[in-house]
């Protein structure tokens, strides 16, 4: 059984018929001159809540909005070269899905690739018209 | 990967649309969605992101009216960036195209990518505040498009 993670999608990132773009999944770039830089994205651990209770402390605890809940798999993760870091960063379910160092270009293709894996997956919950949290 | 290299093969200029019902409303979703992302707040992306500059976003407005709605190109996906610019991105079949919009350099950072072999270009910073820009950019979009 394929084990998930979870990632909230912001309403900016879909069209107006809730498909999402690339950006959904492409990730946040970190650090610099000094420090390292890296490239994550920040998602829920899958065997620790469900979709919709991952929907629920992202836009009621955290008060952030999301319009819905998409998954991919850890193994689909592994094999475009993405690592997840279950570090429990602000939150026990916390993970950090970390980009290869790659070309700006390539990082796009990563994040179409992982949108395109989550779509035929399907909404894990959601996706609603209208942003809960706002 | 090239980074910042003009592209020695250039297509003839991607033809108009048909009738101005057409740029009427190819004009119009872009304004409405533009209207949109003048409302984004600071911290609207999981904390992080500015609000976008209101005068950047009526000079970005009528630019792509000026140059782009009247072409035969799909219309982009438009988005706000967490820097406070705007993002145009088309998801062809062979290839990920996108320009990351500095509103108040107003100038474009565009990039594409094969999804086959990772080639493409990296970077190309474009002066959008010029009708040379655009041409480059629907130029380059409608070569990807002729190869997809």
């Amino acid at each position: 059984m394929s084990r998930l993670v979870y990632r909230q999608v912001h309403r900016n990132h879909v069209d107006e018929a809730l498909q999402p773009s690339s950006s959904a999944f492409n990730p946040f770039v970190t650090g610099g001159v000094d420090g390292a830089q890296t490239r994550s994205l920040s998602a829920y651990n899958g065997n620790l809540v469900s979709a919709e209770g991952a929907y629920r402390h992202f836009t009621q605890e955290l008060g952030r909005p999301s319009v819905g809940v998409l998954a991919i798999s850890e193994e689909e993760c592994a094999e475009l070269g993405i690592e997840v870091d279950h570090d429990g960063l602000g939150f026990p379910a916390h993970v950090s899905l970390r980009f290869p160092m790659v070309s700006r270009g390539v990082t796009r293709r990563l994040a179409r690739e992982l949108v395109e894996l989550a779509m035929a997956r399907g909404w894990q919950h959601g996706p609603f018209v209208g942003d809960a949290a706002e | 990967m090239k980074s910042n290299t003009l592209v020695a093969e250039v297509p003839p200029p991607p033809s108009e649309v048909n009738g101005v019902a057409d740029r009427i409303s190819r004009s119009r979703k872009i304004s409405d969605r533009l209207a949109y992302l003048a409302t984004v707040e600071d911290g609207w992306f999981e904390g992080r992101g500015v609000s976008l500059d209101k005068a950047g976003l009526r000079w970005l407005d009528c630019q792509i009216h000026n140059h782009f709605v009247s072409t035969d190109l799909p219309m982009p996906f438009l988005f706000p960036t967490v820097p406070g610019g705007v993002m145009m991105e088309w998801s062809l079949e062979r290839f990920e195209c996108a320009i990351e919009i500095d509103l108040k350099a107003r100038t474009g950072s565009w990039l594409d990518v094969n999804l086959e072999t990772d080639e493409g270009i990296d970077e190309q910073i474009l002066d959008l505040d010029s009708a040379n820009g655009w041409q480059w950019l629907n130029n380059q979009l409608a070569m990807l498009i002729a190869k997809s």
